[in-house]
């Protein structure tokens, strides 16, 4: 009797979840999209300079790491350099890439390429806080 | 004696078909599937022919635009589809695992408590960032000045470092996930065929395959600021050649050893292991500069399918009643929704709001050390959740 009545909630919970889960599906991956959709050939791809670090040690075998940049330094903008507007999120990571190449794998990371796409936020994200 | 060497050496015991004599007698009854979803999508999806395929496809699709960048009527659809699918395919594949993580069956008892560590520092960790800020929020600062007195000294001594070289050696650890998950899968199908590894060959899939780690972390996957931080390029040039250089002698060895293997007894490395770890190799060690086309594919429809491939094939195993009643879309979206509620719940949404949020820290660095904690919590589940349950371990 109440392993009954324990099937019958775990199949009543199976359907609301699977109810809530479509519902969110239609709901919220469309809207996503379409937002993220907007932006992709409008938004820039920020692009951080490599600066110039000293060498050190060895022969300058070893380099010291210049002052990471924050979000919160305002000029963070003059120190950015931009694609083409005209081209679209997927040949910019294309150029970008085929530049940085021990960047590759990170780059194509799912994660990634949702930051940079919903996020307009590109370089190294511990130097430049994002994607 | 081989057959339990190959059981310890896989996180996904329950997939591996009997290995050894004696299981094959006790399911004789049961049908032997060499595939985890079907030969197509297996070849496709699991084994690493479809990045080539739509490598190739988006090649011709957008031009050569690395040599000649002009903007075209075909990239807008083509990034379209591309996000969409690193979203429902590619990040949401984290979540198969923690899904089971939580719900799933227990897994069985000789799961190490080591094993478990990594998530219960985790978890130890976000319950003091919740409790601290719980506290600052509402005001109570003796309890943040009590607390941060008791757990400041430790968690800056411990915690920052650590957090800060998971978060700067991302790429790497990506790096390793990949490879790892693609060595597991080959022997999964070997398990399979009834090919059986020997112990020296399951040591020598792990030393080749460490190595292609390392050369794939200098070639494609190198940690935060580390090319521009701490070695100068000319001495990184050498130890990448090393690495790269090592790696092709140990897959030409371990080619070597399965050719001799195949010569002297007639047995020879399942097709799908040959193609999976054929392709890995080539992912990781032809020149990066030649493989950008087909790398924009490699982490969706290489790694997060396969994930998506061997999740499927554990549900059908296990709910072996649903799978002989229900259609094959109905088992696939009990398998999907979930996965995606749960997605959207845990990381599209609260890293919308964080990004949007003007929260000190910054809105990106929060946003972007959520998806790392994610990404952690799926790396560390995944080592424990492809088990049996309980009883059948036992």
């Amino acid at each position: 009797m109440k392993t009954d009545t324990t099937s019958k909630w775990k199949q009543i919970g199976g359907t609301i979840v699977q109810c809530l889960s479509a519902l969110s599906i239609v709901v919220a991956l469309p809207t996503v999209a379409s937002a993220y959709s907007a932006d992709l050939v409008r938004s820039d791809f920020p692009d951080l300079e490599r600066s110039s670090a000293s060498t050190f040690g060895f022969g300058g075998m070893f380099r010291r790491p210049s002052a990471p940049v924050l979000l919160t330094d305002k000029n963070q903008t003059k120190k950015l350099h931009t694609a083409p507007s005209s081209h679209s999120f997927i040949t910019r990571t294309l150029i970008k890439t085929s530049k940085e190449n021990s960047s590759l794998l990170w780059s194509m990371y799912p994660a990634s390429v949702r930051g940079r796409a919903f996020g307009a936020t590109g370089g190294n994200p511990i130097s430049s806080g994002g994607w | 004696m081989q057959s339990n060497s190959l059981k310890n050496a896989l996180p996904f015991p329950l997939l591996t078909a009997p290995a050894d004599a004696n299981a094959g007698t006790q399911h004789a009854g049961q049908i032997r599937q060499p595939w985890l979803v079907s030969p197509t999508i297996d070849l496709l999806f699991v084994c690493g022919i479809a990045p080539w395929c739509f490598g190739l496809l988006t090649y011709f699709l957008l031009g050569d635009v690395l040599s000649k960048p002009n903007p075209s009527s075909n990239e807008h659809a083509l990034t379209i589809c591309y996000i969409v699918a690193s979203l429902l395919i590619g990040e949401s594949h984290q979540f198969t695992s923690i899904l089971r993580y939580f719900f799933g069956p227990k897994p069985g008892p000789k799961v190490h408590w080591i094993t478990r560590l990594p998530l219960q520092v985790i978890w130890f960790s976000l319950a003091i960032l919740l409790i601290l800020s719980g506290a600052s929020t509402m005001g109570q600062f003796w309890i943040v000045s009590l607390l941060g007195t008791i757990l400041g000294f430790p968690a800056m001594v411990i915690a920052l470092p650590l957090v800060s070289l998971a978060a700067n050696c991302f790429p790497l650890v990506l790096m390793h996930h990949i490879c790892a998950q693609a060595r597991t899968i080959g022997q999964i199908y070997c398990g399979k065929a009834g090919y059986q590894l020997s112990k020296a060959e399951i040591r020598n899939f792990a030393a080749v395959s460490t190595m292609l780690v390392f050369a794939g972390t200098c070639n494609v996957a190198l940690p935060f600021s580390f090319d521009n931080t701490f070695i100068a390029s000319d001495a990184f040039s050498i130890i990448k050649m090393l690495w790269n250089w090592g790696s092709v002698i140990g897959v030409a060895y371990v080619a070597n050893q399965i050719v001799q293997r195949g010569i002297k007894t007639m047995e020879w490395l399942p097709l799908p292991t040959a193609l999976l770890w054929t392709n890995l190799v080539l992912f990781v060690l032809l020149p990066p500069t030649a493989m950008v086309y087909v790398w924009l594919f490699v982490p969706v429809f290489y790694h997060a399918t396969q994930h998506w491939a061997v999740a499927w094939s554990a549900k059908q195993q296990e709910n072996v009643n649903a799978a002989a009643t229900r259609s094959h879309l109905k088992q696939f979206l009990a398998l999907l929704l979930p996965v995606q509620s749960l997605t959207l719940l845990v990381l599209f949404i609260p890293a919308l709001f964080m990004e949007s949020s003007a929260l000190g820290v910054g809105g990106k660095t929060l946003s972007v050390g959520w998806s790392m904690l994610i990404f952690y919590i799926h790396y560390f589940t995944d080592r424990i959740v492809w088990r049996p349950r309980l009883k059948e371990a036992t």
